[in-house]
């Protein structure tokens, strides 16, 4: 069973009075545990699906479903309980929470996710910040540390609730490419340990390396589809 | 949800101190402002009741008809059987005849229509406060040929202590009568309608001159509990018509003062204001929420990426002006409650400035005074988180609004 599928998806944006289409008619599977990079030059459409999986965003035409449930109809707060029990993202300008450091910042969506137990959330925490190496750097903020290390907070963050999903938007745009490798090994690592699937976008061929499936976008549609 | 709104407070100290400190000086100027009006109202009213009627006034119903004439055959006889029955209600606790007549003062060639009003002087220090407002010289004594004199009449006529002058009335028959006065005594109430316009003589010696034996033209009366008044009045109403049947009338301050309505009137006006200070200060919150609401764009939208419900995202910034709101508040509150009380004790002397307004005839003191109350700090201090809080409600909703999918743009 596809853990993400899309059905014929169309989506247009409007930009001023004009509709600009984004995607024109896209289907694919995802099954659970795949690591997928979406690939295409900007404007090809692959933020839009990124978003439409990450249940930010919802299309214009056809279904999108998370899990086998369709989540093309739902309401905002709804999509924020998908989102918010089967998602993690990972962004491309890392987006951590300024005023919280890496620990608090990666306990947030435990306490969005309504677990109580201080106790608990800290050893989800613990456990996941040293899995990505910062065990030595909770107490930091985020403008105290490198960008390497604040996508691994931002990649603890994504993982600390055990997503069936997650979702990362050009996750190595912003960092060297020694450290953007780094990460790329850490969410291939993560992605075997937890099995939790990851789609990226992404035109870093670096990224397309690492790729076990490579999905390239062209104008809204799906050119290719290949597994490595 | 605390620490995240606690911090972001923190994250612009410049702002946020900015921000209180307008919210601070707005609940500061609302509290002293209210305090100096309340204290300006009280004083004004507590004159006003003094000096024109007491509590409850008892008066000839032939009186009431032709006030403004001062119509002296219309007035109580064995005036003091009458104070006798109202003394037997049980919330009186004073009774003061009087007698207020009009002349013309004469001295040195000028003469001057005034107010002379007879008075037991004894009993004075519990009606209008006259043995307090002597500022020179000695209260009149009774049964003497003595008379107090307002300060800024005596500048008028040139008139010192000492001074003998002619009084010239009628009396309640139509003759004509004279009396020589000496002034023992300057009085200053602070009130230009009074300190200009009158004095007091013994009531006994008023009586002589008007030919009023044994009568006065009104008595005033006063009770326990002031807001009482319109029951006692219609108590002692009641009790005087199974005497005199219908010849006397009572009046509570209530039906006499037009001050009264005009105060309660003047207190909803600067009610308003009071509203209007809170709410210019409250842009400052909404400004100020909106520019850190639109510069965390993406910190809002990746929450909300993370699962943060919209109501929860409001929730974050109304709690941040909540908070800023409360300690500002608090600030301006010290800051309000420690004027207002300093203006309760010191107050501002404006007399140099009422001088020049010879209009100026309300029976208001030139020092102004504020009332402090504990109610009114507490109140501002309430207002201004209120109004805090109401101005943080539309940069949380436009928070809300924001897409997750902002979060995931390249800016």
């Amino acid at each position: 069973m596809p853990i993400s599928r899309m059905e014929n998806v169309i989506k247009n944006y409007k930009i001023g009075k004009v509709e600009v289409p984004a995607l024109r008619g896209v289907s694919i599977n995802i099954d659970e545990g795949e690591f997928i990079s979406i690939a295409g030059p900007s404007g090809s459409g692959k933020t839009t699906m990124l978003n439409l999986f990450g249940c930010l965003d919802k299309p214009t035409e056809g279904s999108v479903f998370i899990n086998d449930q369709d989540v093309s109809r739902l309401s905002s707060n709804q999509l924020a309980d998908v989102r918010n029990r089967n998602l993690g993202f990972v962004f491309q300008t890392f987006n951590l929470i300024p005023v919280l450091t890496a620990f608090e910042n990666v306990e947030f969506p435990l306490v969005l996710l309504g677990e109580r137990s201080s106790a608990r959330r800290k050893d989800k925490v613990m456990d996941i910040l040293a899995d990505v190496g910062l065990a030595e750097l909770v107490h930091r903020k985020p403008l105290e540390m490198s960008g390497g290390q604040q996508q691994r907070v931002a990649i603890a963050r994504a993982l600390v609730k055990r997503p069936k999903v997650v979702l990362a938007d050009e996750p190595t745009a912003n960092l060297d490419s020694v450290t953007g490798e780094a990460i790329l090994k850490l969410m291939l690592e993560m992605n075997q340990k937890t099995n939790a699937t990851f789609i990226f976008s992404t035109h870093d061929p670096m990224v397309m390396n690492y790729a076990r499936r490579l999905v390239r976008v062209h104008d809204g549609q799906i050119q290719s589809d290949e597994r490595i | 949800m605390l620490k995240i709104a606690l911090r972001n407070i923190l994250r612009n100290k410049r702002r946020s101190v900015l921000t209180g400190l307008s919210i601070a000086v707005a609940v500061m100027i609302a509290i002293y402002m209210w305090s100096l009006i309340e204290g300006v109202m009280d004083n004004l009213f507590d004159n006003t009741v003094r000096m024109t009627s007491g509590h409850v006034r008892i008066l000839n119903k032939e009186y009431v008809k032709r006030e403004k004439m001062l119509p002296l055959e219309a007035n109580i006889q064995g005036y003091k059987a009458v104070e006798k029955i109202a003394a037997a209600n049980s919330n009186v606790t004073l009774t003061a005849g009087r007698i207020k007549f009009g002349v013309l003062l004469e001295h040195e060639g000028s003469n001057k229509p005034v107010f002379g009003i007879g008075i037991v002087p004894s009993l004075e220090n519990q009606v209008s406060r006259l043995d307090q407002k002597i500022v020179a010289g000695r209260l009149i004594e009774p049964g003497k040929e003595e008379i107090n004199i307002g300060a800024m009449l005596a500048n008028e006529l040139g008139l010192k202590i000492g001074d003998t002058l002619t009084v010239v009335t009628q009396t309640a028959y139509g003759s004509i009568t004279a009396m020589n006065l000496t002034i023992v005594g300057v009085f200053s109430y602070g009130v230009i309608s009074v300190d200009k316009t009158t004095f007091f003589m013994p009531l006994s010696k008023a009586q002589q001159l008007l030919d009023l034996n044994n009568a006065v033209t009104e008595i005033f009366v006063f009770v326990k509990d002031m807001n009482k008044a319109p029951e006692v009045a219609r108590e002692i109403q009641a009790s005087l018509e199974q005497v005199y049947g219908d010849e006397y009338t009572t009046k509570s301050w209530r039906d006499v003062s037009f001050y009264w309505a005009y105060m309660r009137l003047a207190k909803g006006v600067y009610a308003v204001i009071y509203f209007l200070i809170l709410f210019l200060a409250s842009f400052t919150i909404l400004n100020t929420m909106y520019m850190s609401v639109l510069e965390r764009v993406k910190e809002i939208g990746m929450m909300k990426a993370l699962g943060l419900k919209d109501r929860q995202v409001m929730g974050i910034v109304i709690l941040e002006a909540l908070m800023i709101g409360t300690i500002a508040s608090f600030i301006g509150a010290i800051w309000g409650s420690g004027i207002a009380y300093y203006l309760s004790v010191e107050g501002i002397d404006l007399s140099s400035t009422f001088e020049q307004m010879d209009s100026f005839n309300f029976p208001l003191s030139s020092v102004y005074r504020a009332l402090f109350r504990w109610g009114i700090v507490f109140f501002g201090f309430c207002m201004g988180i209120l109004f805090s809080v109401a101005a943080s409600i539309p940069p949380s909703l436009r928070a809300a609004r924001m897409e997750p999918t902002e979060a995931l743009r390249e800016l």
